[in-house]
C-alpha cells in the first residue's frame, strides 16, 4: 500500500472533482492498485449514511419518519464512521512509523 | 454485511410488533364502541397477520395484513340503551380484554426479543472494528 501525502492529496482531489457514477469506476481502479483512493472512497461512503440518518432525524421531529428508521439509521452511521476512524488511524500509524524510519 | 443484515431483519421485527400494537391498542381503545345506528354492527376486534419478507439480505417479517376477528358479539338485554334493537338487545364488540392484555405482553416481550438482537448484532460489530484499533 503507497500511502505517499502526494496520493493522498491526489485521492482526494480525484473524490472531489469527479461525478459520483465516475468516482466508484475510479474507486475501483484505485483500490486494485491498492492506492489511498479506496480509502478515501470509504470517507465518501461514510459521510452518506451520515446524511441519510440526519435526513430520517429530520423526518421523525417532522412527525412523518420512523423511530425505528431513525434508530437503525443512526447505528448503521455510527459503524461506518467507528470503521473509518479505526481504519484512518491505522494508516496515519503506519505513516508515521515510515517517516520515523532512520535511512 | 451479515451483522448489516441481521440489524435490518431485526428492524423489521421491530416495525411488526410496533403494528401489533397498535391493533391492541385500537381493540382496548373499542371495547366499549357499540354501533352508530340501533341495530348496527358495533367495533369488530381486528387481528394482525404476520409474515416472512425478503429485506436483502435475509427473511425478516413484514405484516400480512389486519383482518377481522369473525367471533360473535356480546349480546346484552339493555331495552334503554339508545341503539339497542327492537327487542331490546345491545351488540357490544367481542374484545376480550384479558386476551387483549396476553397479546399486548406478547407484542411486548416479542419487541424486546427483536430489540436484544439488535443489540447483540451491534455489539459483535463494535467489538470486531476494536480489534484494529
Amino acid at each position: 500500500m503507497s500511502i505517499g501525502a502526494l496520493d493522498a492529496a491526489k485521492a482526494y482531489g480525484q473524490v472531489l472533482g469527479t461525478p459520483a457514477a465516475a468516482r466508484s469506476a475510479s474507486a475501483a481502479e484505485a483500490a486494485q492498485e491498492g492506492s489511498f483512493g479506496a480509502i478515501v472512497d470509504m470517507v465518501s461512503g461514510t459521510a452518506s449514511a451520515m446524511r441519510t440518518a440526519e435526513a430520517a432525524s429530520a423526518r421523525q421531529v417532522a412527525g412523518t419518519g420512523d423511530l425505528v428508521d431513525v434508530v437503525t439509521a443512526i447505528g448503521a452511521a455510527e459503524t461506518a464512521l467507528e470503521t473509518m476512524v479505526a481504519v484512518r488511524d491505522r494508516v496515519v500509524s503506519a505513516y508515521q512509523d515510515i517517516m520515523r524510519m532512520q535511512i | 454485511m451479515d451483522l448489516n443484515n441481521a440489524t435490518r431483519i431485526s428492524a423489521s421485527g421491530l416495525k411488526a410488533q410496533s403494528l401489533r400494537m397498535r391493533v391492541v391498542a385500537e381493540n382496548l381503545a373499542n371495547a366499549d364502541s357499540v354501533a352508530s345506528t340501533p341495530g348496527g354492527q358495533p367495533y369488530r376486534r381486528k387481528v394482525v397477520l404476520f409474515r416472512p419478507e425478503d429485506v436483502g439480505g435475509g427473511e425478516g417479517v413484514k405484516v400480512r395484513g389486519i383482518a377481522a376477528d369473525p367471533s360473535a358479539f356480546k349480546r346484552t338485554y339493555q331495552p334503554g340503551h339508545p341503539n339497542a334493537d327492537p327487542s331490546g338487545y345491545l351488540l357490544s364488540p367481542n374484545v376480550n380484554s384479558l386476551i387483549e392484555g396476553a397479546d399486548m405482553k406478547a407484542a411486548q416481550r416479542s419487541y424486546e426479543a427483536n430489540l436484544n438482537a439488535l443489540e447483540a448484532a451491534r455489539s459483535m460489530t463494535i467489538r470486531t472494528i476494536d480489534l484494529i484499533k
